[in-house]
């Protein structure tokens, strides 16, 4: 019988939930005695952001969310402290808050080359970590570069609008399945986790996914 | 949740949703409707 679970994830590269969750995904498959194929579906989780947003994060969530600025300061000092345990350096002071939707387009354009791990990898750090502006496709196409695959390549489907049809399919299967909200996981089909939930969990779908696979084989 | 598939794990676990994420332990201090981060 053969190991090799397959998960498929909707989440956004502006989802902190989604970082903070792919940590604790990888320590589970670490654990996991089999293989892990994973593939990562868009899911656009504020479709309305605005293109080149110029002010900080704390005031786009005042604005848009409808929160006092001084609570929205509060949430992301506490984001930013989670997302620490899990080793990520969040740094909501330089992040430049991005409608996403391109990015979803040069993430299925990884995975049409076998990169899409290594791009939603750099993508996440970039976006959390490292204050890069993921509105346009330049930057994007720079970072991409960076895990290996061809920066004009990426800047001509980014252009041409290759993949947004992929995207919005994605985004479609998200609502047929009642994805509400992310990071959303589904192991093989057949079980699903939703949330940033801890190791042992996502560990306990793996193997359980694999026990009944023997099972019924 | 109306997917094909079971549903496990923490049901109240933190996810993202409309761009506003919920933070355990944040409704205390917050408002009462918004604990949330985006």
């Amino acid at each position: 019988m053969s190991n090799v679970v397959k998960v498929d994830v909707w989440s956004d590269i502006a989802c902190p939930w989604c970082f903070v969750g792919k940590r604790r995904f990888e320590q589970a498959v670490a654990r996991f005695d089999g293989e892990v194929e994973v593939e990562y579906h868009s899911f656009e989780l504020s479709p309305d952001t605005p293109v080149d947003y110029a002010g900080t994060e704390a005031e786009f969530l005042a604005k848009h969310k409808g929160m006092p600025t001084a609570q929205a300061e509060q949430m992301l000092a506490q984001m930013t402290e989670l997302a620490a345990g899990e080793g990520l350096a969040y740094d909501f002071g330089s992040l430049q808050h991005a409608n996403t939707v391109l990015a979803h387009q040069a993430l299925h354009h990884a995975k049409a080359h076998g990169l899409q791990a290594e791009l939603k990898e750099r993508l996440l750090a970039a976006y959390f970590e490292q204050g890069r502006n993921l509105n346009h496709a330049e930057e994007l196409a720079d970072l991409a570069a960076e895990v290996g695959l061809d920066r004009d390549a990426v800047l001509k489907d980014l252009a041409d609008g290759t993949y947004l049809t992929a995207v919005r399919a994605d985004q479609e299967q998200a609502i047929e399945y009642g994805i509400g909200g992310v990071p959303f996981y589904v192991f093989d089909g057949r079980l699903a986790v939703s949330g940033a939930q801890s190791p042992d969990v996502f560990v306990s779908a793996l193997e359980r996914v694999v026990t009944e696979a023997g099972a019924s084989a | 949740m109306s997917g094909p598939f079971e549903l496990v794990g923490d049901a109240d676990a933190p996810v993202c949703v409309d761009g506003v994420c919920a933070i355990p332990g944040a409704d205390a201090e917050a408002s009462e409707d918004a604990p949330a981060a985006d």
